[in-house]
């Protein structure tokens, strides 16, 4: 396979498209009610290790992605099946994301049209992305991130007179419990997910060092994260917020200025599909690569478009409705994710230190 | 809507596998057509108007089992 390389600047901007995500419509931490902006806070903090992690993995392996960390790290039969672990991860992650995105559209914009439909579309996007490489998802990302920036700051500028900040009080209203449940709620979704871009992270282009690129994307990703937490809960305030699927239409759809700017939520519905397009085409590429890797392929690209294919179909499938949906993101994936988060990036740590340092004394001596 | 998912995989195998063989790249080629064969079952599976067997009930069993959900 030919090197494809980003740079600091692209794959930052990937990162942090990736941790808005759904997040951006979806919402995180909403288990802590008015505390959700406390909550965030406290999985950022928590995330900070993974992402360390992920840079100093990338560090001690310069030029190699996590599949080739993994074979390296465990050895051939190990490190394949964690391979398979993470491809699997990364599969599910994009038909998750992508049905998020379907229940987004069937709930608030396109509801007579069948889900598949808006979901194929996306998946065929992020299928012809993909296949350019991850050098077009980075100056597509760039481009994009330009675009989400200038329609959060123009909604914004609309929805100040519809802030009411006394929405944040009481503080600790429900104790530390709620809290702590939303932290680690938004921990596995989106902020440690990211470590799955040490898949698609193998090179960087100009030098700049990992921990920058991707604590810098991790704090701008969980700081427009809390920003639009804080704007939807002084718009809609808790009762409201949690009682709808989705906040951040709900919110910009208050907006009414002069009785001529109405309904602007299809700006939020522009975020949020930049933002689900670029984390199922990182999730794909990841799981492409992986595959190639897996089964010793020429090019990840031979498998690009028929993997889109089944996460489409497998996005389809996932649930029976969007309760189920949302019992799955706030009661279980916490549980699910965390070997894929936490466990297995601790063992590769651990084995990938032990394996360098012994290579350096075995040279040295 | 069946012929239209034949018609659309016939069109994806040009792009497709067709591609993959004239590179000569035999092992990426099989490959892609066993992925395309499991892809296309799939879709007419779904068209017919039946969902893939869904992971999500399977994986909070497992969740269940191991923490006692």
């Amino acid at each position: 396979m030919s090197k494809e390389r980003i740079t600091a600047g692209e794959a930052r901007t990937i990162m942090i498209l990736f941790i808005m995500g759904s997040t951006m419509i979806m919402g995180a931490g909403g288990q802590a009610h008015t505390d959700a902006w406390l909550a965030i806070l406290m999985a950022t903090g928590m995330s900070v290790p993974i992402v360390l992690i992920s840079a100093r993995l990338l560090a001690l392996y310069p030029g190699q992605n996590l599949y080739d960390i993994c074979l390296q790290v465990f050895g051939k039969l190990a490190g394949r099946v964690c391979i398979l672990l993470y491809v699997w991860y990364a599969i599910h992650l994009a038909a998750l994301v992508l049905r998020n995105y379907g229940e987004f559209m069937e709930s608030e914009a396109m509801p007579e049209t069948p889900m598949l439909v808006p979901m194929l579309f996306v998946a065929a996007l992020c299928i012809f992305v993909v296949l350019h490489g991850i050098e077009t998802l980075g100056r597509s990302a760039r481009l994009m991130f330009n675009v989400c920036m200038i329609t959060i700051i123009v909604v914004l500028s609309l929805t100040l007179e519809r802030m009411d900040f006394e929405n944040i009080l009481p503080v600790l209203d429900y104790g530390w419990g709620p809290i702590w449940k939303g932290a680690f709620s938004a921990f596995s979704f989106p902020f440690a997910e990211t470590f799955l871009l040490t898949a698609i992270f193998g090179g960087v282009k100009d030098g700049k060092s990992y921990v920058r690129i991707l604590l810098y994307g991790l704090l701008i990703g969980s700081g427009l994260v809390l920003f639009i937490t804080f704007r939807n809960l002084f718009i809609l305030g808790n009762y409201t917020m949690s009682n709808v699927y989705f906040p951040s239409y709900a919110a910009v759809g208050r907006v009414n200025v002069g009785d001529f700017i109405q309904r602007i939520e299809g700006t939020v519905a522009i975020v949020f599909v930049i933002c689900v397009f670029t984390k199922i085409s990182a999730c794909l590429l990841a799981a492409s690569y992986g595959i190639a890797k897996l089964f010793g392929l020429h090019s990840y690209r031979t498998v690009v478009i028929q993997t889109g294919l089944l996460v489409t179909y497998l996005a389809y499938s996932l649930y029976d409705n969007i309760m189920e949906m949302l019992h799955f993101a706030s009661e279980v994936y916490f549980f699910y994710a965390f070997p894929f988060q936490v466990i297995i990036p601790i063992l590769l740590l651990i084995g990938a230190e032990i394996k360098v340092r012994r290579g350096n004394r075995a040279n040295a001596g | 809507m069946i012929l239209i998912t034949i018609i659309a995989y016939a069109f994806i195998a040009l792009l497709d596998q067709v591609q993959t063989y004239k590179d000569g790249r035999k092992k990426d080629f099989l490959f892609s057509c066993a992925l395309g064969l499991l892809s296309f079952a799939a879709a007419l599976w779904v068209v017919h108007g039946e969902k893939l067997p869904s992971p999500t009930r399977p994986i909070e069993q497992l969740v269940g089992w191991l923490f006692g959900m």
